[in-house]
């Protein structure tokens, strides 16, 4: 019975089966690192939700800008799934240093950069910009510049998480689907991505919570929206920047631990998805 | 008719391969003699250091592997996200669906489902009809015939409807037990063949 418990509770991550854990050094950092990473998001919280509980903080226009946040990360996932699931495939079945070192980009320099980069390449003084122009597309201050930037910012987690997942797997159900007179891109999203739905899932729901946090770019290249439906709306990050700065940190609080409700539900599902995902008990068995 | 005459070398493995045959081919020989090497640069999927690959007088060496019609069948190798039906209908196929019918009869699919939920052999019975359907030159099955039942039945099977359509197979195995049910055999041993039968 005793036994049962403890296993109940290894199982459920309250303790390790093993008590003599609490003589390893390893495991008790490992501990401490967790609780580095939960103890600032908690105190968020209960000082969000209990003590400051600001009706600013929870007011129709920051409810908007979750939504406008949800909405644009939740776009830009889809689009870096079109655009990037290729690449990790590509990646995960041959050698290319020059692509491993491209994909690596937009983790490496600074978000205020991607919004400058961005807000250049589509300046009207530019000829990318005057070539978007004419095709009816601007960056700035609009939907579409949110979108791009997290696409932009989002894509690195995307392409790493699908290249383990595309790793994990034994490749001679591609050989053989290719040896059927099928080519790579039909193989890869009529034959492998159908059979991996809950790993692309975890992965495009990681993108769009990474996506949901992002603040450099966006307060650079569209600090708030022009465009209907969402016409003044700023995303979540620089709304509650906005908050800090003009009406103190009490709304902040309030609006930041409304936001962070609403990425830990993302970022739950995203694990609800991955738990059962094949590349990871794979992995674990390697 | 595959006439193969070709160098491969992996790390310091190397598979000097030269068979001229027709037919139901055997490859025997233990773990790590060469036989997956062999299958899988038949298949395209690793290129050769020298020589060629000639199949029914078609050079396919240079070929990609979705051109060659040489399809490689693994304990893997099968779209398991498909049911059997849609398994069968992923090739592009000039064959009328009565001659699928008979194609799925002789080779015992009398069953239905996921192929992903199906058992290995059925898995394999079920890669091996779609290759057939595919209008393969070559079947190329790696080590996995050990795997279906009524094996000796299953490859009877193979051979006539194969030998219909004038297409050769080529099965790797670890032993030479079923050697009777083929028309050639070859042994593998430290990346070199040498005719058995």
């Amino acid at each position: 019975m005793e036994s049962y418990l403890w296993q109940v509770l290894y199982e459920g991550g309250i303790v390790m089966a093993n008590r003599n854990r609490l003589k390893d050094a390893v495991w008790i950092l490992s501990i401490a690192g967790a609780i580095l990473l939960i103890m600032p998001i908690l105190v968020l919280l209960y000082y969000g939700f209990v003590v400051y509980r600001s009706s600013a903080g929870l007011s129709i226009q920051v409810f908007e800008s979750i939504l406008l946040t949800l909405i644009t990360s939740a776009i830009s996932a889809a689009v870096v799934f079109l655009l990037f699931t290729p690449l990790a495939y590509e990646l995960a079945t041959s050698r290319h240093l020059g692509l491993e070192s491209i994909s690596d980009i937009p983790a490496s320099i600074p978000h205020p950069i991607v919004g400058i980069a961005f807000l250049i390449l589509g300046s009207p003084f530019t000829p990318t910009g005057r070539f978007l122009a004419s095709i009816g597309i601007s960056f700035f201050d609009s939907i579409q510049g949110i979108v791009i930037a997290l696409t932009f910012v989002s894509a690195p987690i995307y392409i790493r998480t699908m290249q383990s997942v595309f790793s994990s797997r034994k490749q001679d159900a591609d050989l053989y689907t290719m040896s059927l007179g099928t080519s790579r891109i039909k193989m890869l999203y009529g034959a492998i991505l159908p059979s991996l739905k809950r790993e692309t899932l975890y992965a495009g729901l990681t993108s769009m919570s990474r996506g949901m946090s992002e603040f450099g770019s966006i307060a650079i290249l569209a600090y708030y929206v022009t465009q209907y439906p969402f016409v003044g709306v700023s995303n979540a990050s620089v709304l509650i920047y906005n908050y800090y700065g003009y009406l103190g940190p009490g709304v902040a609080v309030t609006a930041s631990a409304l936001m962070i409700v609403i990425s830990i539900a993302v970022l739950a599902a995203a694990r609800l998805f991955g738990r059962s995902g094949n590349w990871r008990s794979q992995s674990s068995n390697d | 008719m595959i006439e193969a005459n070709f160098h491969k070398r992996i790390g310091e493995f190397r598979l000097n391969a030269s068979i001229s045959s027709e037919g139901m081919i055997l490859l025997s020989g233990p773990n790590g003699s060469g036989k997956t090497t062999f299958l899988k640069t038949i298949a395209g999927y690793l290129s050769v250091d020298s020589g060629n690959i000639v199949v029914n007088s078609v050079n396919i060496t240079d070929m990609p592997v979705s051109a060659r019609k040489a399809v490689y069948i693994g304990a893997d190798s099968s779209i398991n996200s498909l049911g059997v039906k849609d398994h069968i209908s992923w090739p592009k196929s000039s064959m009328g669906s009565d001659e699928k019918d008979k194609i799925l009869s002789l080779l015992g699919i009398d069953f239905d489902g996921k192929v992903g939920e199906l058992s290995l052999g059925q898995r394999i019975r079920v890669s091996i009809a779609t290759a057939i359907i595919s209008e393969a030159r070559i079947l190329l099955i790696d080590e996995v015939l050990a795997n279906i039942s009524k094996v000796q039945e299953f490859t009877m099977a193979l051979r006539e409807l194969t030998a219909k359509r004038g297409i050769d197979v080529i099965a790797a195995m670890q032993t030479d037990d079923l050697e009777y049910l083929f028309d050639h055999s070859f042994s593998v041993n430290h990346g070199s063949l040498s005719r058995l039968k």
